[in-house]
């Protein structure tokens, strides 16, 4: 399967999102291929310190491409793999419709934020636009850096609903330090000790969601 | 069932649709990297015709082709690490 991790707002976690899947996807014993599609390359920069960090590597193999080639490489790679996660930019580039062009699944983020949800239209028109050339994309939103408290998460909620275009996954995400404690470390927030339990269950959820692969190996930290 | 209806298959979209599709999208911001404007540049001659054509095939190999700058690069990085070592 590949599953773009996208959207056109920077900030709202796309490469937390793509790194976490692809760490969990490979302890679930998946072949696993995470391209970079994003000129700012983070995927490639946390694959490059989990490879220092781990000796056993980063279990998966990461590449960045840009514009079309995302198109044709991933077309040629991806039989070689049993799971490709591609994270993109923040933006409508050549870089997001290619990789959309090819893909199974276009999983986007959202921020309970206003600037984050105003950028709802934009995305349910690419999906739309997708469709045209790869009628079988499957795009699916979720609330990514939830709030602890307040409505904010609901009121995203309800507008994530209301787009037909997009399929709301009722699993979201908080906004927690764990994340940026595990990428800094260039590790998956599963991996992180001491543990974060409620981080650890909701990407876990939201993992179950995506591939319906319920075990994943009891994961080592370097 | 005896009968079932022809199956139907998703005509595949063609190149240039698929192209129309992709170059609708912006370019990623052009780099401002002012070490690229300022590097060093320092041309490298092939005596030996059959080093640089090795270093294509190599090149061309991989998954994913490298600009033959990355790559040589690369290769002095690997060199010195490995000789450091």
């Amino acid at each position: 399967m590949i599953t773009v991790v996208g959207g056109t707002k920077g900030g709202s976690g796309k490469s937390t999102v793509a790194t976490n899947l692809a760490v969990m996807l490979a302890a679930s014993g998946r072949d696993v291929l995470l391209v970079d599609a994003d000129d700012q390359e983070t995927s490639v920069d946390f694959t490059t310190l989990r490879n220092e960090t781990r000796p056993s590597g980063a279990g998966y193999t990461c590449v960045a491409l840009t514009g079309r080639a995302v198109f044709t490489e991933v077309q040629r790679l991806a039989p070689k793999y049993q799971e490709v996660v591609i994270d993109t930019g923040g933006r409508d580039t050549a870089s997001q419709r290619a990789a959309l062009a090819v893909a199974d699944v276009y999983l986007v983020p959202f921020a309970p934020r206003s600037f984050d949800v105003w950028t709802l239209d934009k995305v349910a028109e690419l999906v739309e636009e997708t469709r045209a050339v790869n009628p079988n994309l499957r795009a699916l939103a979720f609330i990514n850096r939830a709030e602890v408290r307040g409505s904010e998460n609901a009121e995203a909620a309800e507008l994530l609903r209301q787009k037909p275009a997009l399929e709301y996954i009722p699993v979201s995400l908080g906004s927690r330090k764990a994340y940026a404690h595990a990428a800094a470390a260039g590790l998956a927030v599963t991996e992180l000790r001491p543990q974060d339990p409620k981080a650890t269950d909701e990407v876990g959820a939201l993992f179950g969601y995506l591939f319906d692969i319920k075990k994943i190996s009891k994961l080592k930290t370097a | 069932m005896a009968l079932t209806s022809k199956p139907h298959k998703a005509a595949p979209a063609n190149v240039q649709q698929i192209d129309a599709f992709i170059g609708k999208g912006g370019s990623a911001p052009a780099p401002t990297h002012v070490d690229a404007l300022t590097a060093k540049v320092h041309p490298l001659r092939f005596h030996d015709t059959d080093l640089f054509d090795r270093l294509e095939v190599a090149r061309r190999s991989g998954g994913v082709k490298l600009p033959r700058n990355t790559w040589i690069l690369q290769a002095i990085s690997e060199k010195l690490e490995r000789d450091a070592g």
